[in-house]
């Protein structure tokens, strides 16, 4: 690796090329000029570089790609739709096995069962629709209602994806208001504040989460927006985290000598706040999101599996995993249903911990590696 | 540092308290209180009129679902709790306190199996991913950690039913106990803990990952601190200043962690429970949870939020015990 100083350069304006402009050497001796090789790097380039170092990010950063195109682009290069059920009928063949006596002696019948339904459910993975010359491929198989397994996969991973990130960012919002508020004015402000943080930590959330999935049912919401008023619930509970982190920050901030320069300038404390005191609190924002993008898919999941997610037309992967639970048929012997959704789960809330933890480390000045 | 415990014991009460008020007033507000459920179908029949219904309401406290009316519901559960009374369960038609009791000793058992399982693993592990670190065994545990950490609990339960139960036959299904087993206790013991092995290893696979990085880190930051180099310079072999030196100062905030697992110890999983039918706490309330049985969910919530309360004040007073640096503050 070639040696060289780095030297820290205050953050330029967003809308700026985030690379320091760096002299460019014409020729091949005016770069041996700058042999020292003393280099300018700005704080964003430097954690860029930090965060690419680590192939564990690399690999998250892959991983969280692959979801991203597979659940929001995948659903145009396949031929089947989240609901559609494939009528194009199947015949099963099953062969029964019956004793018979006669003439003084034992004889086995096997008798060779057929029986034609109108849906292809339960079909195995590589298999086509049986719809003569237009026949489409299920990629998974299907499912016991007889829909394409791959695309539900996909819907899926839509649903989870979109939720987790609209969760987090509904109550990193939130806790950064509050979280603020708190550190900034102190006194009575962080004493309610503080409380109400307090008394959210108390509550256990998945039976309060139970509960108002059976008294959303019971005021009549449609199952199909239900998830959207559980999750946004879930938002209500989950700022704590965020807000405690903001609120530390800030009190540790608060008492710097550029804090006590914007005072003496006269700012206003919601310009002191969101310009001077929030940007310094994004990195640990920034790595506490990612990790809760982890964990709100989790809880996606979790709901989807108790049967409180999304109604059972539309896809999600904690209820197709759900479904190996209510039927031992389907989780002995129909694993495409099931494994591949679980894995996905796995992979999502995988990505977001990779990345993540290589955002820690990137953005952690003590770190020298 | 009397002062102290019982200023932090009055403010949990506090915060208990409001917490229950809050908890009270959402289960009222549940469209399908506990009778009309149970009589939903002689209700839908004509068999039960409405004067009938409205009688069994008030046996049970329910009639008045107004907002004085939860109010008054309150205050009676209330004072009962500081009679010591938390009621009996409309569910299982038993004291709170004793269908507590009795459930939850199969989640703890459960629960500190896995927990020693974690402990024995992780720790060990963990110091040795940080005393090799960036090495193939820090990869490896890192990796590892990461992908339990991820595992949905449900997940891990369903691969495992279907990876040793179904395809290998090698532990049974679901169930805390062969249903027509008959033996001696020894062999009953036995028997049940064959039966709680899986679910022992799905706790353990989907928590193990956070001890092992947190002892990791712990690990390595002693490992920089002025007095491991004082021990390395005194010519002491890497042995005795890796096992003697930074075990012992990375097991402070490893033993205060402990005091805080008291919760998940006794409150049951409520979803792993369920994948395995363990009849442990966890799926009792689920149940009690759908049914809306107040006073058990009532119950339930408030034991586990007062453990909850505990376990973090037992882990502060361990920290201070354990670590001399540590002062109160406030």
């Amino acid at each position: 690796m070639e040696e060289f100083t780095e030297e820290i350069i205050p953050e330029r304006a967003p809308d700026q090329p985030e690379l320091a402009p760096e002299p460019q050497p014409e020729t091949p001796e005016e770069q041996e000029s700058i042999a020292d090789k003393v280099r300018i790097i700005s704080p964003t380039r430097l954690v860029l570089k930090r965060f690419f170092r680590s192939k564990l990010s690399i690999v998250g950063l892959c991983m969280f790609l692959f979801l991203l195109l597979f659940s929001f682009i995948g659903p145009l290069f396949v031929p089947w739709t989240e609901t559609e059920v494939d009528y194009s009928g199947k015949t099963t063949t099953t062969i029964v096995s019956v004793e018979t006596e006669a003439d003084g002696e034992v004889y086995t019948v096997y008798m060779v069962e057929e029986f034609t339904g109108s849906i292809n459910n339960h079909a195995s993975a590589f298999t086509y629709s049986n719809e003569g010359e237009n026949s489409r491929l299920h990629l998974f198989g299907t499912d016991e209602n007889g829909r394409d397994t791959f695309v539900r996969l996909m819907y899926g991973g839509r649903m989870s994806l979109m939720l987790s990130f609209l969760v987090v960012i509904i109550y990193t919002v939130i806790g950064v208001i509050l979280g603020g508020l708190a550190g900034y004015f102190g006194k009575w402000v962080d004493m309610i504040i503080m409380r109400i943080v307090d008394i959210l930590n108390c509550i256990p959330s998945l039976p309060i989460l139970l509960i108002v999935g059976a008294i959303l049912d019971g005021v009549g919401i449609d199952q199909a927006v239900r998830i959207y008023y559980m999750l946004g619930f879930l938002a209500l509970l989950s700022w704590t985290g965020v807000a405690r982190l903001v609120r530390g920050q800030i009190l540790f901030l608060r008492e710097q000598e550029y804090i006590v320069a914007a005072e003496a300038l006269g700012m206003s404390p919601m310009r002191k706040i969101f310009h001077h005191l929030v940007p310094n609190v994004m990195p640990q924002l920034i790595v506490s999101m990612t990790l809760g993008l982890g964990s709100i898919i989790l809880y996606e999941a979790t709901l989807s599996f108790l049967g409180l997610g999304v109604p059972i037309s539309m896809a999600s992967w904690g209820q197709m995993v759900q479904r190996a639970t209510q039927n031992t048929e389907i989780l002995s012997y129909y694993t495409m249903e099931w494994l591949p959704a679980g894995i996905l789960i796995v992979l999502a809330v995988l990505s977001f911990n990779f990345i993540g933890d290589g955002l820690r480390d990137a953005l952690d000045p003590k770190m020298k590696r | 540092m009397v002062k102290y415990i019982v200023k932090r014991v009055l403010y949990s009460a506090l915060i208990l308290l409001i917490v229950s008020m809050l908890l009270y007033l959402l289960i009222r507000l549940l469209p399908m209180d506990y009778v009309e459920q149970k009589f939903l179908s002689q209700a839908q029949q004509g068999t039960i009129n409405e004067e009938e219904l409205y009688r069994i309401k008030a046996l049970y406290g329910l009639e008045d679902s107004s907002f004085a009316g939860i109010c008054r519901g309150y205050w009676k559960w209330l004072v009962a709790v500081f009679q010591g009374d938390l009621g009996t369960s409309f569910l299982y038609n038993q004291p709170v306190t004793e269908v507590i009791s009795d459930h939850m000793w199969i989640s703890f058992g459960i629960a500190l199996a896995a927990f020693i399982l974690q402990y024995a693993i992780a720790i060990p592990l963990g110091i040795k991913a940080a005393t090799h670190q960036y090495g193939a065994v820090d990869y490896t545990t890192t990796v590892l950690a990461m992908i339990g950490i991820s595992f949905p609990s449900f997940f891990i339960a369903i691969l495992l039913i279907k990876v040793f139960s179904i395809d290998l036959g090698w532990f049974p299904l679901q169930g805390i106990q062969d249903a027509d087993f008959t033996g001696t206790p020894l062999e009953l013991f036995g028997n049940q803990l064959w039966h709680i092995i899986l679910p022992m290893l799905a706790i353990t696979i989907v928590s193990i990952g956070g001890l092992m990085r947190h002892t990791r880190t712990n690990t390595l930051e002693v490992l920089n601190q002025d007095y491991i180099r004082t021990a390395r310079a005194k010519g002491l072999s890497e042995r005795t200043v890796i096992y003697k030196h930074v075990f012992r100062n990375t097991m402070v905030p490893i033993v205060t962690m402990m005091a805080g697992v008291i919760p998940s110890l006794f409150g049951g999983m409520m979803i792993l429970e369920q994948v395995f039918a363990l009849p442990g706490i966890g799926q009792i309330a689920y149940r009690a949870l759908s049914q809306g049985d107040i006073p058990f969910i009532m119950g339930y919530n408030m034991f586990i939020a007062i453990l909850t309360v505990i376990g973090t004040l037992l882990s502060d007073i361990t920290y201070m015990i354990v670590d001399p640096r540590i002062k109160i503050t406030k």
